[in-house]
């Protein structure tokens, strides 16, 4: 998997974001991943956090490219805010409506990922704007005891 | 990493090696190991070896419940063995650990 330049955009004015374009499309989830597991290193940020965070990565985009048309792209953002790190996922929006994880019944088959995104990280927030849903969460960098 | 699932039959046991990642877009490679198996008869139990599986997300989590259900209608029964602390955590998080026979 090789991004070609124009996919992949750095916002200079922070240094600490990273910014990509991707097909919506599952095939995209491991190279996303692989990124966001060699950005983490560069930050020092390992061990069970960095994996954690990399479940929460792949439960949005599964989500994002989920919610958008086959042929569309989804914009999936990191980024050190403070002493959060935030991930967030855009999808191209078929205006399909957002329900709030609610606890699953130990027998469904669908519908942990939030679930477990919610328990990974410190806040989500989903924002709808011009039927494209975003989905950002943050964990706390510096955790005490942890 | 890329994803694999090798699968061996045993007598009654069915033994599923997975390694690497597992996610929406590898659960596929998961069901094609297994589903062959599943069309033999007398097949008491699956054992999935999650030693070398690096990474699991609910999508993962959707294909082995998926087979754990297939397998309780043959009478059969699912284990998850080996599984790493991030794999752990996502089925603690799902409250599955028990129903997924994880070790």
């Amino acid at each position: 998997m090789s991004p070609r330049g124009s996919e992949f955009t750095v916002d200079a004015s922070s240094g600490d974001r990273v910014v990509l374009q991707r097909p919506a499309a599952l095939r995209e989830l491991n190279g996303l991943r692989a990124a966001l597991r060699e950005w983490l290193s560069d930050h020092a940020i390992a061990g069970e956090l960095a994996d954690e965070q990399l479940v929460v990565l792949s439960e949005l985009v599964t989500n994002a490219v989920e919610g958008s048309p086959p042929s569309a792209s989804i914009s999936v953002c990191w980024a050190v805010e403070r002493d959060d790190l935030c991930i967030s996922v855009e999808d191209a929006g078929l205006g399909f409506a957002y329900e709030a994880a609610e606890p699953v019944g130990s027998s469904a088959l669908r519908g942990r990922g939030l679930t477990i995104v919610e328990a990974l990280t410190d806040r989500v927030s989903v924002t709808v704007q011009a039927q494209r849903t975003t989905v950002a969460a943050w964990t706390q960098l510096r955790r005490s005891g942890k | 990493m890329s994803f694999a699932a090798r699968a061996e039959r045993e007598g009654p046991i069915l033994r599923v090696s997975l390694s690497g990642e597992l996610d929406a877009h590898t659960t596929v490679v998961v069901a094609d190991a297994v589903g062959r198996a599943l069309d033999q008869a007398g097949l008491s139990s699956v054992i999935f070896d999650a030693g070398e599986l690096s990474f699991m997300d609910s999508a993962g989590i959707s294909e082995l419940l998926r087979i754990q259900r297939l397998l309780a209608d043959l009478g059969a029964s699912i284990r998850v063995e080996n599984a790493g602390p991030t794999v752990r955590r996502v089925l603690e998080i799902t409250g599955l650990l028990e129903i997924l026979g994880v070790q």
